[in-house]
């Protein structure tokens, strides 16, 4: 083993492009790398052709270990996946509302787990091929977007712990999607080609997050009626956890004109459809699990909200409550977002902080 | 600096001999042949092949014809197991909890299929408890089959006498000398067996070549169909490079191997006593007395044995926690669970295994690391997620 002077980083990575890229960069800067694949579900199945820890992934992210010359394990983190991602996961489905597991799995599994494993092997940083950047000054740490804005992957990263940050490197986060793809030829790595990945990890293919997760659990879910917004019965669906607000396609009835889910009931097990569209702007929120990367800002303070990670920030103010809540209010009416998803507020290029929308 | 690796997972595969090489290298670089052939080249060929097969059979005892060579030792064990069993009226076999995957497997097949498997259980050194074999042999047992020796604790089973108790009932005996062979002498006319198997790759042979011996007059039915190489028991065209080399393999481990095992068996206590010396908390798992003279099996309190298999890789050291062929098993190797040992003490479980090319240097040096990386685990409690266990 050759000794580096930068210390030991350990790389996440998911046999794509920019965690690829990402250990052969770190490489190349005098890093010593440890490549590690997190494996968060039994992939014994044949039957499931596209997974986060398939077999191809973890056999590309090991080819690419081997060309670059540095270790590489798999990491079994079921156990922690099914308890700190899919169950919350699910409870949030049951319960109508529209959950963002790669957000849990940021924060339990990579900057959890994964940090933790890093820490018994000495590693001083972790690295993961993330498009966001980290900016250390003093005692302080930022979280920034991505030098690629139609790339930007910040808005998933909003709650890792600072201290967490403050131990990770992002280098793919100074480049453009362009710029890594260039690279990854330049080191010869055989992902080039590769397209990006979309779906969520665990999701079978054509089946929506909730049905995945619900035959996952074993889940019952009651039928229920879809229904317009005088309560007039439109159909049966089999099941809320199909739907999620805003949505427009697969609603599973016809109406002749565009409709929209404007409520979910998990209690009553209703789905209302509108065809106004109106009837889903919103200009407030609640958000409660707030945290702050940094000073928390004044009420009137304008910021930019985001309630997806490709979606333009909204501006707004954010107004903090007690017991780690708070509500944003847009400056302008806004497509409202589905309970259980996640806004996180920038100044600029900067995450502030976030939270989980309530209502 | 770099500094040269220490490879202590000879049960897992070991480095290829040169002299063993040597003997592949004309079959590699352009004497080709098909043994089946009539020309010169086949001839060459077929030459080679029956060197080779008297080679492996004077390592066992065996004659020449008593040889089939396979693509390794799971083949082997398979076509024992399937080809004893296929070859009569459906009945028992009984077997181990000890063996190894290949042949456990296989029964599990042949249970699923109808057929009934009895299992003799071990005790907690890694002993076969075959006492109660005579009560379990019927009318209807049709094949036992016990390993010489495990490969995960290095325990040696009393072949012998299972033969024994097998052959006053005209029952076919089968024995998995994989892990033993080239460690410990064998003969199977003293083992008393109808049935042994052998792989090339863990005497210092090339992976993907094996044999099994099958004792004239036993009935065996061939798994592969397709030509009739090795005398109709399986077909294929021979891997002729592969076969020279295990032949090579064989011959150089007769002429040295009561020598290197007594050289391995001072090389394995020097490793245990330089681990212990430094280690508090260390057991060893298996018969500290009838056992394989390079295999150490050791438990560390405290210690998480998958991140000591990390850490060491890490740091330089080759390690493994049991039989490659069961490794991501969620409830660790099934070896250690039929010697009784719970969860938690498997989870600190790991094997270590020396080879011919193993050195002084290499277990001075590995003892150290070993308990360098063992101390730094307990100390940051990352172990503690393996407690200690209450006394069973």
């Amino acid at each position: 083993m050759t000794a580096a002077n930068k210390g030991v980083v350990v790389v996440a990575m998911s046999g794509g492009v920019d965690s690829a890229v990402t250990a052969g960069l770190l490489v190349e800067e005098g890093y010593e790398v440890i490549g590690v694949t997190l494996r968060l579900w039994d992939c014994d199945d044949q039957a499931r052709p596209r997974a986060c820890c398939s077999l191809e992934d973890t056999a590309a992210a090991r080819d690419v270990a081997d060309r670059m010359g540095f270790p590489f394990y798999v990491v079994d983190a079921r156990d922690a996946f099914t308890s700190e991602v899919l169950r919350p996961a699910w409870d949030d489905v049951r319960r109508a509302r529209t959950p963002n597991p790669c957000i849990l799995c940021n924060e339990a599994l990579k900057w959890g787990t994964l940090l933790q494993w890093a820490g018994a092997r000495r590693a001083a940083w972790i690295a993961t091929g993330h498009h966001a950047r980290v900016r250390r000054d003093g005692e302080d740490v930022a979280l920034l977007r991505g030098v690629d804005p139609g790339k930007d992957q910040s808005y998933y990263l909003f709650s890792v712990p600072p201290a967490a940050l403050r131990r990770t490197l992002f280098p793919v986060g100074e480049m453009t999607k362009g710029e890594v793809r260039i690279r990854a030829e330049a080191l010869g790595l055989p992902v080039a080609t590769k397209p990006d990945s979309q779906d969520f990890c665990f999701s079978d293919p054509g089946l929506p997050m909730g049905e995945t997760l619900r035959r996952r659990f074993d889940g019952e879910i009651p039928a229920g009626a879809i229904v317009d917004t005088d309560g007039k019965n439109l159909g049966a669906h089999p099941g809320v956890h199909r739907f999620t607000l805003g949505q427009r396609k697969g609603l599973g009835v016809a109406l002749g004109r565009p409709a929209w889910v404007s409520r979910i009931d998990a209690e009553t097990a209703q789905v209302e459809l509108t065809t106004r569209r109106d009837d889903l702007l919103t200009q407030r929120i609640e958000v409660t699990g707030v945290r702050w990367l940094g000073a928390i800002p004044d009420a009137d303070a304008e910021v930019g909200i985001q309630t997806c990670s490709t979606g333009r920030a909204r501006p707004g103010h954010v107004a903090v409550g007690a017991d780690g809540g708070a509500v944003i209010t847009y400056e302008a009416p806004v497509f409202a977002p589905s309970p259980g998803q996640a806004a996180v507020s920038y100044s600029e290029d900067r995450v502030l902080g976030g939270g989980w929308i309530t209502a | 600096m770099t500094v040269e690796r220490i490879y202590l997972d000879h049960n897992a595969t070991s480095p290829m001999r040169a002299s063993v090489f040597e003997a592949m290298r004309p079959f590699l670089t352009g004497a080709h042949g098909n043994p089946s052939g009539v020309h010169e080249e086949g001839r060459r060929a077929r030459t080679a092949v029956d060197r080779a097969r008297g080679q492996v059979a004077a390592l066992i005892g065996a004659s020449p014809d008593e040889i089939v060579f396979t693509s390794g030792g799971t083949e082997a064990n398979n076509l024992a197991v399937f080809g004893v069993m296929d070859a009569s009226p459906a009945g028992e076999i009984i077997t181990s909890s000890l063996e190894h995957k290949s042949v456990l497997d296989a029964a599990e097949r042949l249970r699923a299929a109808g057929q009934v498997v009895r299992l003799l259980l071990s005790d907690r050194i890694g002993r076969v408890r075959h006492r109660v074999l005579p009560e379990l042999l019927g009318p209807e047992t049709r094949l036992v089959s016990v390993q010489v020796a495990n490969n995960e604790v290095g325990t040696i089973q009393p072949i012998a006498e299972i033969a024994a108790m097998a052959r006053v009932r005209g029952v076919p005996v089968h024995t998995d000398a994989v892990q033993a062979a080239g460690r410990i002498p064998l003969d199977v006319d003293a083992l008393g067996v109808d049935l042994l198997s052998l792989s090339a790759h863990k005497i210092g042979g090339p992976q993907g070549v094996g044999a099994l011996y099958v004792r004239r007059g036993a009935s065996l039915a061939s798994r592969s169909a397709g030509g009739p190489q090795e005398r109709n028991r399986r077909s294929g065209t021979e891997n002729v490079a592969g076969i020279v080399g295990f032949g090579a393999a064989c011959e150089e481990i007769l002429e040295t191997l009561e020598i290197e095992a007594m050289r391995q068996d001072d090389l394995r206590r020097l490793l245990l006593d330089g681990v212990r010396a430094r280690c508090e908390g260390v057991t060893v798992n298996g018969d500290p007395n009838h056992r394989l003279p390079n295999t150490l099996n050791l438990r560390f309190d405290g210690v998480d044995a998958a991140a000591l298999e990390i850490d060491l890789d890490l740091a330089g050291v080759a390690v493994s926690r049991g039989s490659a062929c069961v490794a991501g098993d969620e409830q660790g190797s099934h070896v250690l669970r039929a010697l009784g040992m719970g969860p938690r003490r498997i989870r600190s479980s790991i094997r270590l295994s020396l080879g011919p090319v193993t050195t002084l240097d290499e277990v001075t040096r590995g003892a150290a690391i070993i308990a360098e990386v063992v101390a730094a685990q307990r100390q940051s409690g990352v172990g503690e997620l393996v407690m200690l266990e209450t006394l069973e």
